[in-house]
Parts: structure tokens; sequence; C-alpha cells
């Protein structure tokens, strides 16, 4: 057996884990090689002190938590039902909303020209839609998600990132004013994201990975393909 | 999963908050142990806990669960990510003294009353949470699942949604860290 496969095999050893013919030639390298068998008996050392550490574990208020578990999957059901309820809000609200949709429309149509030329984001020191920031970001994402093990961040300057933070704080505001909580949600993401790239240690190639794995697990490309697909958030300010 | 927990979903899904009580009352213990063990208070622990909660409840319909998986799996994974955020949230915006500080107290807490062998032994505990505190988010977790979980390498890279080359590169790198501190805190 050989000293990579020797480690490879160490925790399956201490769970009891190998076969017989595995365990046999386990322990004829534990015996055979020095290092491996000072590797073997530091990890196993380590492990039992961390071991010792253990916390107990005290009570917690388990029935409060439910509570505000409850409290936070409840819609706020008495307001929806009075709304239903009442043909005069109804009226008013069906009012409000095609005056609203109309009013965007006009909107989108005298402003287009203006926004394509707007949409230069890398370049202006303020991103005025949620499209134009994902675009902003997309190079930075694929920067990380595509590069496992390699120090992508290189070529990401801090000065775009630190750019990138502000204007996702404006339109976080935004999104709050607007109450959009998929958004919020989506924006929180990316702030993790953005924050991790700012304080990353490039010394460490395995960080730049972990970003990557980070942007994968919380799905924020998809996650913004499904914003630019349903075209939510264009308004200009 | 047995038959039982199928319907609790299946109703929890539909939208029935007794089935959605039952299915916290079940796993909130071991959730919670979880995420006390990550960060040593009790304050800190709950939030992770409710977190993880209303995070599955509000995407149980993405849960798509049969007899060859369980529950209980797919809850601890999202615990496991509500406490990496958690912290990676508060590290950004908070001091990390605050951090050690937790643990420390965590420490102090179990040194009461306790014959001198106890306390030489309480102590080397205190540094090695306190070595724990030090470690990044996923190496921290990765020696709680472990060591305080007792998970295998198998189930730690489930529940982590990576492989297990890259749990044991971490365990490793961790555990050599935890061994550099130690050595240094206790003159070795």
């Amino acid at each position: 057996m050989k000293c990579k496969k020797f480690e490879d095999l160490i925790f399956a050893n201490l769970d009891g884990q190998l076969a017989e013919a595995e365990k046999a030639g386990f322990e004829s390298h534990l015996r055979a090689c020095p290092a491996c068998s000072a590797r073997f008996e530091e990890i196993r050392k380590i492990g039992s002190l961390v071991q010792t550490a253990a916390i107990t574990v005290p009570g917690a208020d388990f029935d409060k938590s439910w509570r505000k578990i409850a409290a936070a999957l409840s819609p706020a059901l008495p307001r929806q039902i009075f709304w239903l309820r009442s043909p005069r809000w109804l009226l008013i609200t069906a009012g409000f909303l095609a005056f609203f949709i109309l009013g965007v429309a006009a909107a989108r149509l005298y402003f287009f020209s203006a926004r394509t030329e707007m949409a230069a984001p890398l370049d202006a020191p303020f991103m005025y839609s949620a499209q134009d920031y994902f675009a902003a970001l997309q190079p930075v994402l694929t920067e990380f998600s595509n590069a496992p093990g390699q120090d992508g961040g290189n070529t990401i300057g801090q000065a775009r990132i630190r750019l990138l933070l502000g204007n996702l704080r404006i339109l976080r505001l935004r999104a709050d004013k607007n109450r959009d909580s998929s958004l919020l949600r989506l924006l929180d993401d990316i702030e993790l994201v953005l924050l991790e790239i700012a304080h990353l240690d490039r010394s460490d190639s395995e960080n730049t990975w972990l970003i990557g794995t980070l942007i994968r697990e919380k799905g924020i490309p998809m996650k913004m393909k499904v914003f630019k697909f349903a075209d939510r958030k264009t308004v200009q300010i | 999963m047995n038959s039982n927990e199928v319907d609790r979903v299946a109703l929890a899904k539909a939208g029935d908050r007794g089935a959605m009580h039952e299915l916290y009352e079940r796993n909130r213990s071991r959730i919670y142990s979880l995420a006390y063990r990550y960060a040593g208070n009790v304050a800190d622990a709950e939030d992770i806990l409710q977190d993880t909660f209303i995070k599955a409840f509000q995407s149980l319909q993405k849960c798509q669960l049969n007899e060859n998986s369980y529950f209980a799996t797919w809850l601890y994974r999202i615990a496991v990510n509500c406490s990496l955020d958690h912290f990676r949230r508060r590290r950004r915006h908070k001091d990390n003294v605050e951090l050690s500080e937790n643990l420390a107290a965590a420490a102090g807490n179990e040194e009461d009353a306790t014959p001198e062998s106890e306390y030489v032994r309480n102590e080397s505990a205190s540094q090695v949470r306190r070595g724990l505190e030090r470690l990044t988010e996923r190496k921290r977790m990765v020696v709680v699942l472990r060591h305080y979980q007792q998970l295998k390498i198998g189930e730690i890279a489930e529940t982590m949604g990576c492989s297990q080359g890259s749990v044991k590169k971490q365990l490793f790198r961790a555990l050599g860290q935890l061994k550099k501190e130690l050595s240094a805190s206790m003159g070795e």
C-alpha cells in the first residue's frame, strides 16, 4: 500500500469501515512506514482531544422558537380576507393596479431608448435596474464559478466589488420598499458572495474554489435568469 | 422514510400547520444540538433552528422525498447551510472577538465545581474550542459534524454537498491547524 492510499483510508479505519483485506494492508503499512504511523497517531490523538471538548447542549425554549417559525410562515391572513370581502376595496385596488400598470408601460415606452444607452453598468457609477445590475455581476460570478482551483480573483478588482456592493444596497432598499421578498433573498445571497470575494485570502486557491461552490450552492445564476425572464424590475429612477 | 413521515411531509406541503408542528417536534433537538455545537451559544443556536425550519417549510414544495430518502437528512442539509450563512454574515458584519467569547463562556460554564483533574481537562477543552473558533466556517462545520455529531465521512459529504475527498482534505487541514494552535497555546 502506498502512503497516498493509506491517508485516504485513515478515517474509514477509525470508523471501523475497512474490509478485512484493506484492514490488513492498512496495518501492515502502519508498521512499515514511520511517517504514516506518526501521521495516523497525530490524527487519532487530536481527534480524541477535540472529542473531549464536546459541549453539553443546554435546553432551549422550543415553544418560543415554534411561535416565531409559525409567525414567519403566516401570511397576513385577516387583512387578505378583509380586502377580498369588501367589493369597494376590490374595485379601488383593481383601479389602482390598472393605473400603475399603464403608468409603468408608458414610462418604459418613453424611456426605452434612454435606458439602452444607460446600460453600461461597468462604467457607470450607478446601475439603474436589477437587470443592469445582474449584467454587471454576471462576469464576476462566471469568473469564480468556472475556474475551480485557480485564483480567478486576480482579474476582479476590489473597486468593482465595492461598486457592486454599494449598488446592491440601493437595489435592496428599493426591493424592500416594493416588498419583493424573493428579490430581497436573492440580493442577500449575492451580498454574501460579494463579501466573501471582498475578504478573499488570495494566497490560497482553495478559497477561490469555495466561492465557486457557494455561488453554485445558492443557485444565484439560475435565480438571476428567472428574474431576467420575468423582467420584473426595470423601472427607472 | 416510513409511511407516517411521508404522510406528514405531504400534509405539510399542503400547508397543514399540525403536520408542520409534528415535523418540528420530531427534528428540533437534533437540529438544535448541531446549531449549538457549531455556534456555542443559545441565542445563535435558536436563530439557526428557526431559520432552518422557516427555510425548510418555505421550500417544502421543492423537496422530493421517497422511501429511500429522509426528511431528516434533507433538513440537516438546510441546517448546515443556515449555520454557515449565519456565521458568514456575522463574521462580515460583527467583530470576531464576540464569537470567541461565546465559546470560551460555554467552556467556562462547564468548569463550575469540578475537581482539579477535571479543571485541567476543561482547560484543554476550552483551548480546543478557542481553536475551533479560529477555523473557517466550513472547516469548523466539518469538525463539528465529524467529532460532535458523529457523522461518517460519506454522510458529511452528502450533508455538505461536496465530495468525500474534499471532506477528508478539509478535515486533515482543520485538525492540522488545531494541532498547531494547541501546541502553541500549551507551549509544546
